[in-house]
């Protein structure tokens, strides 16, 4: 029904107010492979060169688009959204390999959006915040990191907005911030030696410090202001 | 209580017969310097553990797995994981000495993390051997349990490969002898948890960690698992199953 829905919102048909809840819910969703930001032969330096960025978006991101779209044809989730597929699959014995796999298109799709050449700086009014809660910018900084560097195996990084606190959060494996109940992902950092290891063997810690100087700030402001008008419904 | 039976106490302590195996001498590598002056002249009955060589030269797995590979993996990361072992030991022996529970809970993890690497590690490398000198198949008593486990050698390692290739993330792929039912069993692990964790004896491990293939075989790990059966070393595997058969 809902995917016939979504037939007749495709075609431009006008349907009654009622009936057109969240765009997301008639929206049917096949996994694709976003187009970066910023060029991919340039690579994002310094973090990543172009071999290493090609490495990750060709061939990673593309597997996981690849595998999660396989593996929900022919299923329930086909014709879900990405974050509705993966809270689903969390609750479903056999739904394993289709959560790991939704959550790494969802973690790299997010990634990808994290970062711009050169980086942003962020506002007053978030480093204010991060003040609050980190003591500092520089701290943060220096907290998100250990982080990074004490998640043991495959993992992923997080600043999120948590009823409006921020925190660092780490998800281990295919794992994905939104399965977290109320969180609102910031900015986020795939620590899978993926991610890194062409460019930086096991450095990982060198990763991590040229990451930083990318981090695109004015995205996560974006995003934190639009968490904490959405935390007031 | 006065500083010199405090101190007295402490080297009463350290000389007691310590619980956990010693395996090796202090090595080169760990030189196991301890801040306190007290505890570091007793520090040498608490052994480090050392990086094993490898029984091959690095390029001697080439073309299944490259020099780079094997460089990197032993001299860093297997490296790291003992001298990391070795640290947290340290710091685990300094907090037992002060009956610092809170301490000794603190270090439990990165001794898991890290010894987990050194055991699976050190059994690794002796699973593997130059393609030219590997066996083609196992034989013996090992042949006879795969072929009851599994129908042949075939079989198993496509069951093998299916399940180690599932793992999310990090992790490895064992076959394992069950000692109770005396079977042999296939058995993933996540990150560097040991085998015994599982209450199998490891016969035969393959790192599926992405640093074990991720230079020559980027994100095709299926790849990597189907080339590495070249270099496996069945006599090893062999040799552990008869040391754990009672």
């Amino acid at each position: 029904m809902l995917s016939r829905l979504g037939c007749l919102a495709r075609h431009g048909t006008r349907l009654p107010a009622l009936v057109l809840t969240r765009p997301t819910l008639v929206t049917r969703r096949i996994h694709t492979l976003p187009a970066l930001p910023y060029p991919l032969e340039a690579g994002l330096l310094p973090v990543f060169t172009p071999k290493q960025l090609n490495l990750h978006y060709k061939k990673h991101h593309l597997a996981v688009v690849q595998n999660s779209n396989r593996l929900i044809h022919g299923t329930k989730y086909e014709h879900m959204d990405t974050e509705i597929i993966m809270k689903l699959a969390a609750g479903d014995a056999s739904g394993a390999a289709i959560l790991n796999q939704c959550a790494e298109v969802w973690n790299h799709d997010f990634f990808w959006k994290c970062m711009t050449p050169g980086g942003s700086p962020p506002s007053k009014n978030l480093e204010h915040h991060l003040a609050v809660h980190f003591q500092s910018f520089e701290e943060f900084q220096r907290r998100f990191k250990m982080h990074a560097m004490s998640l043991f195996g495959s993992g992923w990084v997080w600043l999120v907005l948590r009823d409006r606190q921020l925190e660092i959060l780490t998800t281990v494996q295919g794992g994905c911030p939104l399965l977290h109940r109320d969180v609102h992902p910031l900015l986020g950092l795939d620590v899978w030696e993926h991610a890194y290891y062409a460019d930086y063997e096991n450095r990982r810690g060198d990763y991590v410090d040229n990451w930083l100087k990318v981090v695109d700030w004015k995205g996560v402001d974006e995003r934190f202001n639009k968490a904490l008008e959405d935390d007031q419904w | 209580m006065s500083f010199v039976s405090k101190a007295f106490s402490r080297a009463a302590r350290a000389f007691t017969p310590a619980v956990r195996p010693i395996t090796s001498v202090a090595s080169p590598l760990a030189p196991g310097v301890f801040s306190d002056p007290l505890v570091a002249g007793f520090a040498t009955a608490m052994q480090s553990y050392t990086l094993p060589d490898l029984p091959y030269d690095y390029a001697a797995l080439e073309p299944v797995i490259s020099a780079d590979i094997m460089k990197l993996h032993h001299q860093k990361h297997h490296a790291a994981y003992v001298n990391n072992l070795n640290a947290a030991l340290e710091k685990y022996a300094a907090a037992e000495a002060k009956r610092d529970l809170q301490g000794m809970i603190q270090q439990q993890s990165a001794i898991k993390f890290n010894g987990g690497g050194h055991v699976n590690h050190s059994i690794f490398w002796t699973n593997l051997t130059p393609k030219g000198q590997a066996s083609s198949a196992p034989s013996g008593k090992l042949a006879k349990a795969i072929e009851t486990e599994w129908g042949s050698v075939d079989k198993f390692i496509s069951t093998f490969n299916t399940q180690t290739g599932a793992i999310q993330g990090s992790g490895w792929g064992w076959l394992g002898l069950n000692k109770e039912s005396g079977r042999l069993q296939i058995h993933t692990m996540a990150n560097q948890d040991p085998l015994s964790t599982a209450g199998l004896v490891p016969l035969l491990g393959i790192d599926v960690w992405e640093h074990a293939y991720y230079l020559q075989y980027k994100n095709a790990r299926p790849d990597y698992l189907k080339a590495i059966w070249q270099i496996v070393n069945w006599k090893n595997v062999e040799e552990r199953l008869t040391q754990a058969s009672p």
